[in-house]
């Protein structure tokens, strides 16, 4: 017995070779544009794992992702541009905040703390509410958070947006990130907090009855996810290097629900499932949409394909398997020996 | 003997019926109680108020000397009352053992940020509540179903799981709502075993409530009859049988299932 946790961990650190191994080849082969494309997909799987703490495992229907997501893409811009170049851009900055320049990595934290505390705030009145209300009431926070930066022009420019965020995101900070969080989510979730939020998602009275404090526990998974959002927004933010309220909207939101529900919202390995397929799905859709030969074929331009094609699999996933490809399933070493234990029972 | 429970004058009503009336209660520690009446009595309203699912109307539940009137439910269930549920109310998605693990959070000694870095002080806190655990679930016959998920078990050992689960809370008042409902003659004489069991091992008082008589008779040192949300008697199940009143409003029809 106690060798089993050491196994696990030798290909924990075997994976995380691996997985370091191919970045570094893809960093090194890969033109811009594909690299791009392998940071969403790491970007991703932190936005959707942490949305799936709260949608998936606790039960809460939260779309208000963007939201966070938004706060912390903010906080770590108005943190890491140079004082000189905020100086231009956002001449009515306080000055403390005016003459500050935090290092990439204390920029990160600040974002998902704020994002967090942000949560903290709207996650008080909110959390109360049951399905559809609380799914609508965290919409509602998508367009506060709208709002607010729309109209705080002196620290966001208003709807034109912040441009000439520094560049700091690279596939080894996002897939960094993006296995330190699903590692500290995959703890969290087997802990006793995590179980008590499963408890909740799969019987509120009971959980309640057993001592579970449902709503500490509630706003515990909030905050926690509101965090890496926070976290993933940033990272976001580094990548593109522009940002603006209109980027942190619905279609954000409903994007990471699409890929959550699609890779199974009860599972972070669904998160990286769907993530994957999500993320290169449209992209390779999208070669084929202006035309072209395939095996031969010829093929007419179709505008829109993959969208119509998208939009598709969603409908078929949620009629044939709602609860998505991998379900409350984590992927496990001992998948593979599955068979061989079902004979012995 | 101290008495654990003390419930006056609870009453409750749903828009503009009254549920429950006047219920009062006295439990002595270390008993098992029986509460019985036809469906629709108020029983399963009774456990809602003593565990904070509802909030009465009026009335107190004083439970070791405190006031526990009104509650919340995680608050009661700290406290020391647990129960099960007449239509279960199992996390059917997850496994047997964490269904017990739910319950026995009450005694984790570590906090939220031990448990998201996975520390050292975790793991060895989640070691001992799976003991637990594991303990509980061969007491209640289950162990071997530990890894199972908790919505595939037979109808017979999810009940008892109910009843694991509520343990694992370590109560001092333990209710049970309808434990042995949909079991077979075989199946409720083990759980008559295992509930007398239960109350030896661990100094339990339990508040039971029962449509088989068999179960009450053999099982509960005193009973009390629930009648449109009244008690309409009180006393050894011996008293009870022969009460004219509760002969006609109640026995007369079900002492034939029995
Ligand atoms: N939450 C509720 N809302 C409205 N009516 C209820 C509620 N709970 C119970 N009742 C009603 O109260 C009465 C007593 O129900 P209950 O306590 O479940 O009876 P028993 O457990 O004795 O069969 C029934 O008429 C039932 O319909
Ligand atoms: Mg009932």
């Amino acid at each position: 017995m106690p060798r089993k946790p050491s196994a696990t961990t030798l290909r924990g650190i075997g994976g995380v070779a691996v997985l370091a191994a191919a970045l570094f080849v893809m960093n090194l082969t890969l033109p811009d544009y594909y690299l791009r494309i392998v940071n969403l997909i790491g970007i991703n799987i932190i936005l959707v794992a942490s949305l799936n703490l709260t949608n998936g495992f606790t039960g809460i229907f939260s779309l208000g992702h963007a939201g966070f997501m938004a706060v912390g893409a903010y906080t770590s811009a108005l943190l890491t541009i140079a004082p000189a170049q905020k100086a231009l851009a956002l001449p009515q900055l306080p000055l403390w905040l005016a003459g500050i320049s935090l290092p990439f990595p204390a920029a990160l934290v600040a974002a998902g703390l704020l994002a967090s505390f942000a949560a903290l705030l709207i996650g008080f009145p909110v959390l109360r509410l049951r399905g559809h209300y609380l799914a609508v009431a965290t919409m509602g926070f998508l367009v506060i958070i709208r709002v607010v930066l729309t109209n705080a022009e002196s620290f966001t420019r208003g709807a034109r947006g912040i441009s000439g965020l520094p560049v700091f995101t690279n596939s080894w900070w996002v897939f960094g990130i993006a296995v330190l969080t699903l590692y500290l989510l995959r703890k969290l979730v087997t802990s006793a907090y995590g179980r008590g939020m499963i408890a909740i998602r799969e019987n509120t009275v009971a959980a309640e009855a057993l001592g579970i404090p449902i709503a500490r526990y509630r706003l515990i998974a909030f905050c926690t996810g509101a965090f890496f959002a926070g976290v993933g927004g940033a990272l976001l933010g580094h990548l593109m290097s522009v940002i603006s309220p209109n980027f942190f909207s619905y279609s954000q939101t409903f994007l990471l629900v699409e890929i959550s529900i699609i890779g199974g919202c009860g599972s972070l390995t669904g998160a990286v499932v769907g993530s994957l397929i999500m993320t290169l799905l449209p992209e390779i859709l999208r070669n084929f949409e202006g035309g072209g030969e395939l095996f031969g074929i010829a093929l007419p331009p179709m505008y829109g394909l993959s969208q119509i094609i998208l939009a598709s699999l969603l409908i078929v996933i949620i009629i044939f398997r709602p609860q998505g490809i991998m379900g409350t399933k984590e992927f496990s070493w001992s998948m593979f020996g599955k068979k061989r234990e079902l004979k012995k029972g | 003997m101290a008495n654990v429970l003390i419930v006056k004058n609870l009453s409750i009503q749903f828009r503009g019926l009254a549920a429950v009336s006047g219920y009062a209660l006295s439990l002595e520690k270390g008993a098992i109680f029986g509460l019985i009446g036809t469906n629709g009595a108020g029983k399963t309203t009774v456990f809602n108020m003593l565990t904070g699912a509802l909030v009465p109307d009026s009335g107190t539940i004083a439970f070791e000397g405190k006031d526990i009137t009104g509650h919340r439910p995680d608050r009661i269930a700290k406290r020391g009352i647990a129960r099960t549920f007449q239509n279960l109310r199992l996390f059917s998605g997850i496994s047997v053992l964490d269904n017990v693990l739910v319950g026995a959070q009450l005694y984790k000694h570590y906090g939220y940020f031990q448990g998201i870095l996975g520390l050292p002080a975790a793991r060895k806190d989640e070691a001992a509540l799976r003991e637990k655990a594991l303990e509980l679930l061969e007491i209640m016959g289950l162990a071997d179903f530990a890894s199972r998920e908790a919505g595939s078990l037979p109808y017979g050992s999810q009940r008892r799981l109910e009843i694991a689960r509520a343990l694992a809370t370590r109560p001092k008042l333990l209710l049970l709502d309808e434990p042995a409902a949909g079991m077979n003659p075989k199946e409720s004489l083990e759980l008559m075993e295992t509930i007398s069991r239960i109350r030896e091992r661990f100094g339990v008082t339990v508040l039971l409530i029962e449509h088989d008589m068999k179960v009450v008779m053999n099982l509960c040192e005193r009973v009390q009859v629930l009648c449109y949300g009244k008690i309409i008697a009180e006393g050894t199940p011996t008293e009870i049988k022969n009460d004219p009143q509760v002969v006609e409003a109640y026995l007369g029809r079900s002492v034939r299932h029995a």
